[in-house]
């Protein structure tokens, strides 16, 4: 054996050490946003309960769920595209986080490989995945679901977009890292959240964030009293279980792209923090707020936040 | 193919010709299965041959001649005055879409057409139809340009004539607009000649390097003569206000006819709107328009920046008319009009930053690549997503019995898996999925859009492209998926398309994803390289911009990474298989075994959710859908009509009192020349 094949064979296994440790840092990593994903759907049910004079289940319990749910042998499906759409559903908001400067918290930076455009469009996969099984699942109710959150998503969608626009317009990147360190960590006052004009467009997209993430009163394609739960209607077992997953991990990455955008950036753990604070913000608002109708959600959407957002844009711009 | 010295511009369009010829012979079989299968092999060989003999001359093969030596075709009209055709690379850009989508068309038709439905019409006319566009393509003068313009409406007015399935008026309507725009063509034509006082050549570059010239002369005659020019063209792109021709007209033909015209005609569009900005450039910035159409606004000159905001709007309301749509057809028609606007968009920011924002060079030079390369790389993405869009609709409308309404289709997928997901794969790189070819392209119009600095107008794109998930999302559930219109049984009947079929399926959702995977390498492909070249020359100047194999890069601004995203996308896939599979089992339940929530549904009836899917926010929109120009252009022709009978009024049958009337009018003519 001559010293260039022993040299090859060491590089050969430190990459292979080296795969081996990036492999299990991504799934750390998505592990650990997961679970703080379910953690913070145990709070929200906790906080709702609490506020609406019940004792409310524990704040663990979504753990509970999931491990339930997934160890389910009899979970209906009606065609192997369902089981696809469910994985999609799943995938997608995983391959998302990746691309979130969260990732920093276990040492990677896979964030700086992609920008703000394509995680927006990654950000539609998950709940595209579960469309379509709700779609192949044949229920009425699914389909009004969908109906209803495709609806609600072109409303949100507006004056979130003129939101994060007018970040980019001020930064002049689409960069998340970028936009990041234009911030101050810590101190509120060189947030984008609080600088003129930034702030007209960071209010605009709060209140779009409240549609982005399904609360009231914009949840009308759950509105269990109403459809029978929408989409989720034909989930059941280990199918429920992955969208309670998708839940948890969609929750993290639409709060962190917007304490990313507006709340200071990110390091590492003080977004976990910020995702805190804006849930509770979140859950607040859902938990003594009624439902609007389709319509009238969607009326809202185009409108105040839409034109609060859009004044926040073009003053950023002709700034 | 050393053979290519010794052929011609005229070489492919003969071939096509050939195909055209041997389907018709073909016709002539009685056995109704032999025939089409003859006239598919005879139509699809010249379409392959097309196809390659453009690829090759684009990537420039080894054996192939450079495509400067292929001959060009002239006819010498007068001294001044000679018809041409010549190959350049644009015309093998556009080629190299029109013929591959003519290929899959053709071979596909076996999947799409009724037992009952004559194909002998389609495989005639429809690589005549290529063969006309190929020389609409090539067309290097004006007066060529228009001959080969009009024989292409021609022959598409023929299809449509035939294939008319709806008796709408479709065919009719694109008739109209086809002769409002012949007549709009060859007034500009004169204009330009009255412009340089007789003495052009109408040869098309040498056109847009004088009209800046002419315009100094003759300012309004020149801009007048551009905009004439400019109304074939953008009733061919669809644009906003001649676009309301195109929905009918889609949407009233056969799903492969409209496959053909959707994905491969209205290039030629996009292609002349190519042509045209660039002459538009030349009129505004020069003469004394400099300081009224040409003046900067927001980085632009003013009627560019018009012209984009028109089209930004223009795809926001036809994607939103797109999924208010109950039929399939129209749909696909609004959804298709939504994307040629991108396209033009694109092309209007990228040259009109050229003129317009002069602060930074390596800004003007990124964005006009970005929206140039956009425009063409999203015009395949459209070719290709389209195409398969509309061809897995035609396999269920052969296998429905001619059925494209959304309420008289669903759960097909069930019989038809490979097809769907053709259809699918379309409908994830309609609405922009990453790593789906539509994803690559339109990355590229936003960064262009972005990176200039227009940020209402990416609101507005990204805000077409969410419509584009509603409509989507109607297409797939609509026919594919919920509950079987026609019922159980019936949908038992239904089978897969032929083992042909899936091939063809296959290969379409292969190059879905391959545009969306390696979009460098395929762009550069695609235009012989040039975009490699555009890059290079702005990374000398400084610039900032990287289209690389699998790279799309503006320093500083904007990153993505195809590959990182093909392994971070695998990476979520895999862990949500890993949970998929190490949790719980699964049974399979039959379709009509679905929670009802108490009401009292029975398996025998089926509640297919389809006629108000979006029907709340269709609601909201709709009051401000009733600002219509068609109805604008029904109440001028009303006037019209209104006219032309008052003038048959007239009419008392008797050619006496217009002999009198003559003569009366000759006296008055006469005492007025005496006075």
């Amino acid at each position: 054996m001559n010293t260039a094949t022993v040299v090859g064979t060491a590089s050969m296994g430190a990459k292979f050490l080296g795969a081996l440790v990036l492999t299990l840092k991504v799934l750390i990593y998505l592990f650990l946003m997961v679970m703080i994903g379910l953690f913070l759907m145990g709070i929200y049910r906790k906080f709702t309960a609490r506020v609406q004079y019940r004792v409310g289940p524990p704040i663990w319990q979504p753990y509970i769920d999931v491990i339930k749910l997934l160890s389910k042998k009899d979970a209906a499906t009606k065609n192997w595209v369902f089981d696809l759409g469910v994985i999609m559903g799943l995938g997608g908001p995983l391959a998302l986080l990746l691309f979130l400067p969260l990732d920093t918290i276990v040492g990677l930076n896979f964030h700086t490989k992609g920008d703000l455009i394509l995680i927006l469009y990654l950000a539609v996969v998950g709940p595209l995945g579960f469309a379509l099984a709700a779609s192949v699942g044949a229920s009425p109710w699914g389909a009004i679901g969908v109906g209803r959150a495709l609806s609600m998503m072109l409303g949100y969608e507006l004056p979130f977009i003129l939101g994060l626009l007018a970040v980019v317009a001020k930064d002049g990147t689409l960069l998340l890292q970028k936009v990041s360190a234009a911030q101050s960590m810590w101190n509120p006052a060189g947030w984008h959240y609080f600088q003129w004009p930034l702030i007209l467009a960071a209010i605009g997209a709060h209140i779009a964030l409240q549609g982005v993430m399904s609360e009231k009163p914009f949840d009308q394609a759950i509105a269990p009293h109403e459809i029978a739960s929408g989409i989720m209607v034909e989930f059941g077992g280990k199918y429920l279980g992955m969208m309670l997953l998708m839940k948890a991990a969609s929750l993290m990455a639409e709060l962190g792209l917007f304490a990313v955008f507006f709340l200071g950036g990110t390091t590492a753990w003080d977004t976990i923090v910020k995702i805190f604070a804006l849930f509770i913000i979140a859950i607040s608002f859902d938990a003594v707020l009624g439902r609007f109708r389709p319509d009238q959600a969607f009326t809202v959407l185009w409108k105040w936040p839409t034109i609060i957002a859009l004044l926040g844009l073009l003053l950023t711009v002709f700034a | 193919m050393g053979m290519l010295t010794h052929w011609s511009v005229l070489t492919v369009p003969m071939v096509l010709v050939l195909g055209s010829i041997l389907a018709a012979l073909f016709g002539l079989i009685k056995n109704e299965k032999a025939k089409r299968v003859l006239q598919m092999i005879s139509t699809t060989a010249a379409a392959a041959f097309a196809l390659y003999v453009n690829i090759a001359l684009v990537a420039g093969w080894k054996g192939v001649p450079k495509m400067a030596d292929l001959k060009p075709f002239t006819v010498k009209l007068t001294e001044t005055l000679t018809l041409s055709w010549q190959y350049y690379w644009i015309t093998g850009t556009f080629a190299i879409l029109v013929m591959g989508v003519l290929m899959f068309v053709l071979a596909y038709a076996l999947e799409t057409f009724k037992d009952d439905e004559n194909t002998t019409p389609f495989y005639v006319l429809t690589p005549l139809l290529a063969a006309a566009i190929y020389m609409t393509l090539a067309s290097v003068n004006l007066i060529a340009l228009f001959f080969s313009w009009e024989l292409m409406s021609f022959v598409a007015f023929l299809m449509l004539l035939y294939y008319d399935r709806t008796k709408e008026g479709g065919p009719w309507l694109y008739a109209f607009w086809s002769g409002v725009g012949a007549m709009s063509m060859i007034a500009g034509i004169f204009l330009f000649y009255l412009a340089s006082d007789g003495k052009t050549g109408f040869g098309l570059f040498e056109l847009m390097q004088t009209v800046p010239v002419l315009t100094i002369k003759h300012p309004y005659m020149t801009l007048a003569a551009v905009l004439l020019l400019g109304v074939p063209f953008m009733i061919k792109a669809s644009i906003p206000p001649f676009h309301t021709w195109a929905p009918r007209t889609y949407g009233s033909t056969h799903p492969s006819v409209a496959a053909f015209f959707s994905a491969a005609y209205s290039k030629v569009g996009i292609f002349a709107m190519l042509m045209w900005v660039y002459m538009f450039v030349g009129t505004v910035m020069s003469g004394k328009w400099v300081t009224t159409l040409g003046a900067n606004f927001r980085n632009m000159p003013t009627a560019f920046f018009i012209l984009a905001i028109l089209l930004a709007f223009g795809a926001v309301f036809t994607s939103l008319l797109a999924f208010a749509q109950k039929d399939a057809m129209y749909l696909l028609a609004y959804s298709s009009m939504g994307q040629l606007m991108y396209m033009v968009m694109a092309l209007v920011l990228g040259i009109g930053i050229t003129v317009g924002y002069q602060k930074d060079m390596n800004v003007t030079m990124t964005v006009y690549t970005l929206g140039f390369f956009g425009a063409i790389y999203h015009a395949y993405a459209h070719g290709v997503f389209e195409m398969a869009a509309y061809m897995a609709l035609g396999a269920a409308y052969k296998r429905s019995g001619g059925e494209t309404e959304f309420n008289k289709l669903g759960a097909y997928a069930h019989r038809m898996p490979v097809t769907f997901f053709m259809g699918f794969l379309a409908m994830l790189s309609t609405v922009s999925i990453p790593l789906m070819w539509g994803f690559a392209s339109k990355y590229l119009i936003y960064q262009a859009a972005l990176y200039g600095r227009f940020f209402v107008l990416s609101a507005m794109a990204l805000i077409a492209g969410t419509a584009s998930f509603l409509y989507a999302f109607r297409y797939i559930h609509g026919i594919w998926w919920g509950q079987p219109t026609k019922g159980y049984d019936f949908m038992h009947s239904v089978k897969e398309v032929s083992a042909w079929g899936i091939i063809i399926a296959l290969v379409v959702m292969g190059l879905t994803v391959l545009g969306g995977a390696i979009p460098g390498q395929v762009l550069n492909f695609i235009t012989g390289n040039a975009v490699n070249q555009m890059v290079m020359q702005s990374a000398m100047a400084g610039g900032p911009l990287l289209i690389d194999k699998a790279v799309y890069m503006v320093n500083g601004f904007s990153i993505l990474h195809f590959g990182y995203l093909a392994i971070l996308f695998t990476v979520g896939i895999l862990v949500a298989l890993l949970v998929y599979t190490t949790s719980g089992g699964s049974r399979k339940v039959n379709l009509d075994d679905f929670y009802n929530s108490a009401e009292p549904y029975r398996p025998e009836w089926q509640v297919q959710l389809i006629g108000a899917f979006y029907g709340p926010i269709e609601r909201v929109i709709e009051p401000y859908f009733k600002v219509s120009i068609e109805r604008v252009y029904n109440w001028l022709g009303g006037i019209f009509g209104w006219f032309a009978s008052y003038i048959e009024s007239w009419n008392t049958g008797d050619t006496r009192d217009y002999t009198w009337a003559l003569a009366g009018l000759i006296v008055l003519l006469m005492v007025l020349w005496v006075f």
